[in-house]
């Protein structure tokens, strides 16, 4: 029916193709991993801003400045304002700080780089994360050792769903440091709260699972998760975290 | 039942009911031609070449190249791109990145004041909800209302103040733009002041419609310290016989404003309360669907007929449509009062002199029958007649509503609108002044005469030696203004509204305005007093200080927490009918006129309205409720109307294509309009209906050329209503967009209606449900067995019952929706291939002949299936199914197959198939809810229940210690601006949740229910006050 030569051809333009793909794969899946691309980015700031001395030897808590964390999806960088807290009385006169002072006199705004990035479509929640009592670290490793501060982890999906599958591998529980929980209710109010909590329909012919509680984080005491790809039920697993996408990704 | 005559079956489209075919020859057609007729599935055009679509013409050669050169540059581009982090230098009050703050602040459309509670997100407004606190909105809201945000962002608007001295240039645009500063052009109007005060002349400043209590006393203000400035009120949309009739009829100079839930029977003489043409439609069909939703337990609804010649969105939610030729219209309410009047021996005088004459017997039986009705429900009764039509109507109206005691407090008719004074006898005499030489100076105040006034209104205004404009956009006006001032949008500036019962609202801004040479009307006004007279309220900094100083004895900030300042609106003063003067007005009101056979109807746009904010292109994209037309507006007419136009070939052509139409010429007295010919059933013969809002030419990129301006076919005393007219084809062939028959459901039963007699008489079978295999029909509440697996559903089980009683197709969940998921608009060429991106859409179907169908409306999203066909077919599982049984778009795991959307029962999956973003222009991303992604080319997409409000839900319920979120406390934004109350969302597996209440209901079905699927979306069935044995009126 075809000519060698287009049988030839064929051939050969399968094989290029498939070699083609190959390399495409590879490069693609240890090229554009996060943990090729995004472990270790440690951009230099606008200003030299050491965490090292202000939350490691200084003690000052994250949540000083990263204020916002506890109570929304972002965990804010600090206002010029929150700097000049201090630095109106210390180091005044520091030329590391001419870029806060100029932009706290001409207000201009500190273009800081961004080393946290996740996709756009992705959803994350500092503040849920927070409430959990799940420590900054977790994440961002000790960042209060760090002069320049440096991803740490790979923030991907895989990496997500190991923390919620098998969270007792990986959460740092809460250190002082972080200031988790000060600001707000304590361990022991929320967990009581929750222990109060009745649904509001009572005991019908319907019993609903208790989703969460505080005393249970780490353990096993927690809904299966539970997710249908292609229609399939796919392996009920212990799991902390939501897994299914949309608790991520809408 | 219903007996299973081709005259009962359900139909959307015209070739559906045309001679020889049914519903069925077309599902069979379908299935076995595939596609190879106008029945098939897509609309015709669908399946159109790509290249043509994004108006290039790469090879494949050229894409492989483009590709390869693609992956070269991927591969040498391993680092991301540097983001920056910008904090501000001082850390600002209340606000918390991430976090949305909610303020009151009130928009007035027109004299109609609706309180609203708008989401800010980093100090910009993303979202508009009604406040449920105010009277007029009461939580909900408009497309309308939705879309003024829109216009916030809209990168068209003027940026620059200009001045050029009345230098235009050959085409008449004015030269290089001679930018200039605010207090430059308020310096010209003061010049201009004085140079025609020197000559004897005075200025005129033009004003739209307001509700502002606090801008009327600035007015008066700056007219008493500055005699040389007159005021006048000109809207666009004139339409002043309703308050020339209260005027004649009681002694009020005013609209009234009418409660349609405090009635039972109604009567709607071609007034489209329902529609966007009404400036109160949030209100009336809030307060009209309430009484709609019957139970077994509760069987009352009132009645609605709709007395009309065109197909309005009041018609077609009718419980009975009388057909009427206009002439017909007021010699309706002739006959109705004369009846009454007979039976309630009230406003006798009046009556005898009323003419119905114009009136068939066949009519005047029904207006004998309706009016026995009316008076059966005395005191809960009410007439209302549309706002275009002559004054004779109106008073007859006023005569029968005091006969049927309608009038007063706790009744229909207990308040008037806000300053809606009868504006003609102020526009006489401005055009008397204008043709004496009186005004030597005039400001286009937030007005566009340019665009909506008459032809010679026009010429008069630009023979004035100055002009200046105040304006959103340098719009058709400005054009021809020697000098130009931007303002600020509503949600830029302070201010206050009044609502009719008299509740107060402050007008708060939510953003500083985008634009720093921009100030509101109120504060150009002040400005501009200030600048003709220094001494002027020297005091007043801004109409904020003038705003404030008028509201001292309240507590400011409590209002503008709650958004509302409780005062009472006096009663409408109706002491007495004066009959004598009724019937004097009633006996010198215009006549409608015929030039032949034909009449024009200008109505405002359900979607446009007045066509100021016609460059939101939100509302060019929602179709019309009942022609499902968008990007135009069109003659409609019935059949027998386009073959007297066109031919009978031509217009039998128009059946199965419909929307391959041709222009015709609509001529009246005052201009002449092309206007694309669209026939729609339930027409009256020898009626062309077309709306405003359209052929904008100088407002913006999106509205620019849209449509045709019907404004230049209205004469000088109204801009809407009927008026003699002239037609002739041109033969010049036009493509409309409609939604109408995408994604057709091929004929089987996803609607489900019965009527009230059946719920009064306790029947359980109040429709004929669907066959479901493997269940008997006693047993529809059963779930009917499954090969799948059930899915168990622990926590909480999101659902949604829609009403199809209440909804009346008003399409405000669509714009709702649109504004709060980031969903792309598409434009027209994209329309016609069934490409528009909406995740709910209304689908209307009708029930009957063409001359006079019923119609019912049906809100179609996601139905979000417990045994979803999508997901089973996904290969690289992008939608899965939630454990609170949401269906889940993952956007970013998606590969644009498209198998989900052919497998889905429902068509409502939409496909970006090109990036719809690409050419958003600053600011408008700024418009984007940053809580939903925003859609890449290539992936599915449809509706997610608002995950992203259900998130921010149980985010809350955590953080207050609990499991489960509030019944009622997480509303879809479909839910939330249903000015209907026709959506239920909630937590299905809480027996005690408003949602598990509802699905009780014996209306409960669900669609396409023997594919069990299992969707968490079920539908009630609509409802109709229709005895089963009266006949139906075009039979009769």
């Amino acid at each position: 029916m075809f000519t060698q030569e287009v049988n030839k051809r064929t051939k050969t333009t399968f094989k290029a193709g498939i070699g083609l793909l190959l390399a495409v794969g590879l490069a693609s899946y240890f090229g554009f991993d996060n943990a090729v691309t995004d472990v270790g980015y440690r951009p230099e700031q606008p200003v030299p801003f050491s965490h090292k001395l202000h939350a490691g030897e200084m003690k000052i808590s994250c949540m000083y400045c990263h204020n916002s964390v506890e109570k929304s999806a972002h965990s804010a960088v600090p206002a010029t304002s929150t700097c000049m807290n201090c630095h109106t009385v210390v180091k005044t006169e520091s030329a590391k700080l001419a870029k806060v002072r100029d932009s706290w006199e001409n207000n201009k705004p500190i273009e800081w780089r961004r080393i946290h990035k996740l996709p756009d479509y992705v959803r994350f929640n500092h503040s849920r994360h927070i409430r959990a009592q799940i420590d900054c670290a977790s994440c961002h490793g000790e960042v209060e050792t760090m002069g320049v501060v440096t991803q740490m982890k790979p923030l991907s999906m895989g990496w997500c769903l190991d923390c919620h599958r098998n969270p007792q591998k990986y959460v740092v529980p809460a250190r002082e440091i972080s200031g988790i929980f000060t600001g707000t209710k304590t361990n022991e109010q929320v967990a009581q709260a929750i222990k109060n909590e009745q649904p509001s329909w009572g005991e019908g012919k319907w019993k609903p699972v208790r989703t969460k509680t505080v005393e249970a984080i780490g353990t096993s005491d927690h809904v299966l998760g539970q997710c249908q790809v292609a229609g399939v039920q796919m392996p009920k697993k212990l799991a902390l975290g939501p897994e299914n996408c949309s608790s991520c990704h809408y | 039942m219903v007996k299973n005559t081709t005259e009962q079956k359900y139909w959307k489209s015209l070739d559906e009911v045309s001679a020889n075919a049914s519903i069925a020859q077309d599902y069979h057609q379908y299935s076995s031609t595939a596609g190879a007729n106008s029945d098939a599935e897509f609309a015709a055009g669908a399946a159109s070449d790509a290249a043509d679509l994004t108006g290039t013409t790469v090879s494949r050669r050229g894409f492989v190249g483009i590709l390869s050169a693609s992956m070269a540059l991927a591969a040498t581009s391993c680092r991301r791109p540097d983001h920056k982090i910008v904090p501000t230098v001082k850390a600002v009050e209340y606000v918390t990145p991430g976090l949305p703050l909610h303020y009151t602040t009130v928009y007035a459309h027109g004299n109609a004041a609706h309180g609203l509670i708008v989401k800010s997100r980093e100090g910009r407004p993303v979202k508009i909800e009604g406040n449920p606190a105010h009277s007029a909105s009461g939580g909900s809201s408009s497309s309308w209302i939705q879309g003024s945000l829109l216009a916030l962002y809209d990168p068209d608007r003027m940026k620059h103040p200009y001045i050029n001295k009345g230098a235009t240039s050959p085409d008449g645009r004015r030269p290089a733009p001679g930018y200039s500063s605010p207090e430059t052009v308020l310096a010209a109007i003061a010049d201009a002041v004085k140079k025609a005060d020197a000559a004897g002349k005075s200025m005129r400043v033009l004003l739209g419609e307001h509700a502002s209590p606090s801008f009327a006393a600035l007015l008066k203000d700056v007219e008493t310290a500055l005699p040389q400035v007159k005021f006048v009120t000109m809207p666009a949309v004139r339409a002043s016989n309703a308050a020339a009739a209260n005027k004649a009829a009681f002694g009020v100079d005013a609209e009234f404003v009418v409660d349609y839930g405090k009635a039972d029977v109604i009567v709607a003489i071609d007034n489209d309360f329902m529609s966007g043409a009404d400036k109160n439609a949030v209100f009336n069909i809030r307060q009209f669907a309430a009484n709609r939703k019957p139970s077994l337990a509760k069987p009352t609804m009132n009645k609605l007929v709709a007395v009309e010649a065109r197909m309005s969105l009041t018609g077609t939610n009718a419980d009975e449509r009388i057909k009427a030729t206009p002439e017909q219209l007021t010699a309706f309410a002739a006959a109705l009062l004369k009846n009454v009047a007979s039976a309630s021996g009230k406003a006798a005088s009046l009556a005898a002199s009323a003419d119905d004459s114009a009136l068939s017997p066949a009519l005047k039986d029904h207006a004998k029958r309706v009016a026995t009705e009316l008076v059966a429900a005395k005191g809960k009764a009410i007439v209302t007649v549309g706002s275009h039509l002559p004054v004779a109507a109106h008073v007859y109206a006023n005569a029968l509503n005091t006969a049927l005691e309608a009038f007063g407090a706790g009744k229909a008719i207990a308040h008037q609108l806000p300053f809606s004074a009868d504006v003609a006898p102020d526009l006489d005499t401005l055009r008397a002044d204008l043709k004496a030489g009186k005004v030597g100076a005039v400001v286009f105040a937030e007005v566009n005469p340019m665009y909506s006034a008459d032809a010679e209104l026009k010429e008069l205004l630009k023979k004035v030696e100055h002009r200046f404009s105040f304006s959103l956009y340098e719009d058709e006006t400005s054009r021809i203004s020697t000098g130009f001032i931007p303002t600020a949008h509503y949600l830029e500036s302070w201010g206050d509204a009044v609502s009719f019962d008299g509740t107060l609202s402050l007008q708060q801004p939510l953003v500083a305005p985008l634009n720093p040479n921009s100030s509101s009307l109120p504060d150009l006004m002040l400005k501009m007093a200030q600048t003709l007279k220094p001494e002027f309220m020297t005091e007043t900094k801004s109409y904020l200080d003038f705003v404030r100083a008028r509201w001292s004895n309240t507590n400011w900030e409590e209002v503008l927490r709650s958004g509302i300042f409780k005062t009472e609106a006096a009663t409408v003063a109706v002491s007495g009918l004066n009959e004598s003067q009724a019937a004097q007005a009633a006996q010198q009101s215009a006549k409608i006129e015929r030039k032949g056979e034909y009449v024009l109807l200008v109505t405002p746009s359900h979607t446009h309205y007045d066509g100021s904010l016609s460059n939101v292109s939100w509302f060019q994209e929602l179709p019309d409720p009942v022609s499902k037309l968008t990007w135009d507006n069109a003659a409609f007419v019935s059949k027998n109307t386009a073959a007297k136009i066109l031919g009978d070939k031509r217009a039998e052509a128009l059946v199965t294509e419909y929307e391959k139409t041709e222009l015709i010429r609509v001529k009246t007295p005052h201009g002449v309009v092309e206007l694309p010919l669209w026939i729609q059933p339930g027409m009256e013969d020898g009626v062309i209906a077309t709306t405003l809002g359209f052929g904008r030419t100088d407002v913006g990129q999106v509205a620019n050329g849209v449509g045709a301006n019907a404004y230049a076919l209205m004469g000088a005393a109204q801009s809407v209503g009927y008026v003699a007219v002239d037609v002739e084809k041109t033969e010049k062939p036009y493509i409309l967009a409609t939604t109408q028959k995408h994604y057709d459901l091929m004929g089987r039963k996803i609607i489900q209606e019965t009527v009230l007699d059946k719920l009064k008489k306790g029947e359980k079978e109040l429709f004929e449900r669907e066959e479901v295999p493997g269940r008997s029909k006693e047993n529809y509440k059963a779930l009917p067995p499954t090969i799948m697996q059930n899915f168990e559903y622990k926590g909480h089980r999101w659902g949604m019952v829609i009403d199809l009683s209440g909804c009346v197709g008003c399409g405000a969940c669509i714009t709702a929706c649109q504004a709060e998921n980031n969903i792309p608009v598409v434009g027209k060429s994209h329309v016609a291939n069934a490409r528009e991106m909406h995740w709910i859409r209304i689908d209307r179907y009708y029930k009957g002949s063409i001359d006079n169908p019923e119609t019912i409306y049906q809100p179609m999203l996601c139905q979000h299936c417990e045994s979803a066909p999508c997901e089973n077919v996904c290969p690289v599982a992008a939608t899965t199914h939630s454990p609170e049984g949401l269906n889940e778009m993952t956007y970013n795991r998606c590969v644009g197959t498209k198998y989900c959307a052919n497998n889905c029962p429902y068509k409502v999956r939409r496909f970006n198939w090109l990036n719809w973003h690409k050419n958003k222009r600053t600011p408008m991303e700024f418009v984007y809810n940053p809580e939903v992604t925003v859609r890449m080319r290539g992936v599915m997409e449809k509706c997610s229940f608002c995950v992203q409000r259900l998130t921010e839900a149980k985010h809350k319920a955590k953080d207050d210690g609990r499991l489960f979120v509030h019944d009622g406390e997480v509303v879809t934004a479909c839910q939330q601006a249903c000015p209907a109350s026709a959506i239920t969302f909630g937590n299905s597996n809480d027996p005690e949740s408003a949602i598990s209440k509802t699905r009780n209901d014996e209306r409960n079905f669900v669609v396409l229910e023997e594919l069990n699927v299992r969707p968490q979306v079920t539908y009630l069935a609509k409802v109709r006050n229709v005895a089963e044995n009266v006949a139906k009126a075009e039979k009769a």
